[in-house]
């Protein structure tokens, strides 16, 4: 026992085993802000779906005249100003404009339409599908028309 | 045993993005596709529209050696702003400031599928400054302007008049640019341009400017020369 806290404490004063004094007597912080990180991060990234709380559908419209990615910022600012709307996505090679709403926030199509309409684009069609906003946007995005 | 290297190499060769958007041979000739194109074409501002969406405010700056612009204009509506416009012409004989409160109309939009085309106009009414004689005067302008574009290529006609006490600028620049690559709504977009203007009782020739364009999000940047060297930048960003 005695040999064993000998080696230990020779381990210990050797310059390459050294505690840098930064984190010298304040090393269990360190987990901590580790798992503080971790806790943040996921924080920062949203509560997961609960079971059984599948998000809803999203809506897609297609317009007509989206060709500026300039241009058309004002459809994304006249939708995220609208109370109604959780996420928005466009997508010019598709021509599509993908809309998720907030839990029990409808909106009707003839607003949908409107709102387009103030940005100075055409609304061609508008579906409600049942496939979640998130993976309609991954579809736009890794998809050609 | 009979192999087609082509085959084999086709679906590697279309995991490049740009390969897919120009085609695997076509990528090795960019450089000199971007050259020609530089050469062979002309453009103007191409989103410069001078009417934006309803309730964004938009400023333009476009700044050369002896020809500065500044524009500030509100859009009302998708088709109706209105806002300052001032010109400083300095140079060649001619130094003048001008400016006018200005209303832009968009007088008819086509959306299409797959382009955009605008007819827009607008008038208004100001002053001009000779800082030679020192001299204010009441002046006019007047701006019409046509365009075509798709993800791919843009086309637009521009003129501009400017009417006060002794003098008549009009200036009309014609244009065409090319999208290198299709670009999407959150990403870098880069445009190749040559943009030629002429403006009367000014500077009485047709400057010919190659220029790159940028845009992302809500800012624009425009950066070339004109053939005889001096610098060009334009910039735009709406809020």
């Amino acid at each position: 026992m005695k040999q064993h806290t000998q080696d230990h404490d020779q381990f210990r004063r050797h310059p390459g085993n050294r505690i840098p004094s930064l984190f010298r007597n304040r090393w269990p912080a360190v987990p901590l802000a580790l798992a503080a990180m971790v806790l943040a991060f996921g924080l920062s990234a949203g509560p997961a779906p609960a079971a059984g709380s599948e998000p809803e559908g999203s809506i897609r419209v297609t317009v007509n005249g989206i060709v500026c990615a300039f241009c058309v910022q004002g459809i994304e600012r006249h939708f995220r100003q609208r109370q109604e709307v959780k996420s928005i996505f466009i997508s010019l090679t598709h021509s599509v404009l993908l809309l998720e709403l907030k839990p029990d926030r409808p909106m009707t199509d003839e607003l949908i339409a409107a709102t387009t309409e103030r940005a100075g684009y055409d609304v061609v069609k508008i579906e409600r599908i049942e496939t979640p906003f998130a993976k309609e946007r991954e579809r736009l995005r890794t998809t050609d028309r | 045993m009979s192999s087609s290297p082509n085959i084999h190499h086709r679906p590697h060769c279309h995991r490049h993005r740009l390969n897919r958007v120009v085609g695997c041979g076509l990528r090795a000739a960019l450089p000199v596709v971007a050259f020609v194109v530089i050469l062979a074409s002309a453009a103007t501002r191409a989103p410069a529209h001078p009417v934006s969406f309803e309730g964004a405010t938009q400023l333009m700056i476009e700044a050369g050696e002896d020809m500065q612009m500044f524009e500030l204009y509100h859009s009302i509506t998708a088709s109706q702003a209105f806002g300052p416009h001032f010109l400083r012409l300095d140079g060649k004989g001619v130094e003048r400031d001008l400016m006018a409160l200005q209303y832009n109309r968009l007088l008819k939009r086509w959306n299409l599928p797959d382009a955009q085309a605008n007819i827009y106009a607008g008038i208004g009414a100001g002053a001009s400054y000779d800082r030679g004689p020192d001299r204010w005067s009441p002046a006019m302008v007047a701006i019409w302007q046509a365009d075509y574009e798709t993800r791919r290529i843009y086309t637009a006609y521009e003129g501009m008049a400017w009417f006060g006490d002794g003098f008549t600028h009009v200036g009309n620049s014609i244009g065409l640019g090319v999208a290198p690559y299709l670009a999407e709504f959150d990403e870098l977009n880069t445009w190749l341009l040559l943009k030629a203007r002429h403006v009367s009782e000014f500077d009485n020739q047709i400057e010919v400017m190659p220029m790159l364009r940028f845009f992302y999000r809500n800012l624009f940047l425009e950066v070339g020369a004109t053939l005889d060297g001096n610098p060009q930048v334009n910039f735009m960003i709406h809020f």
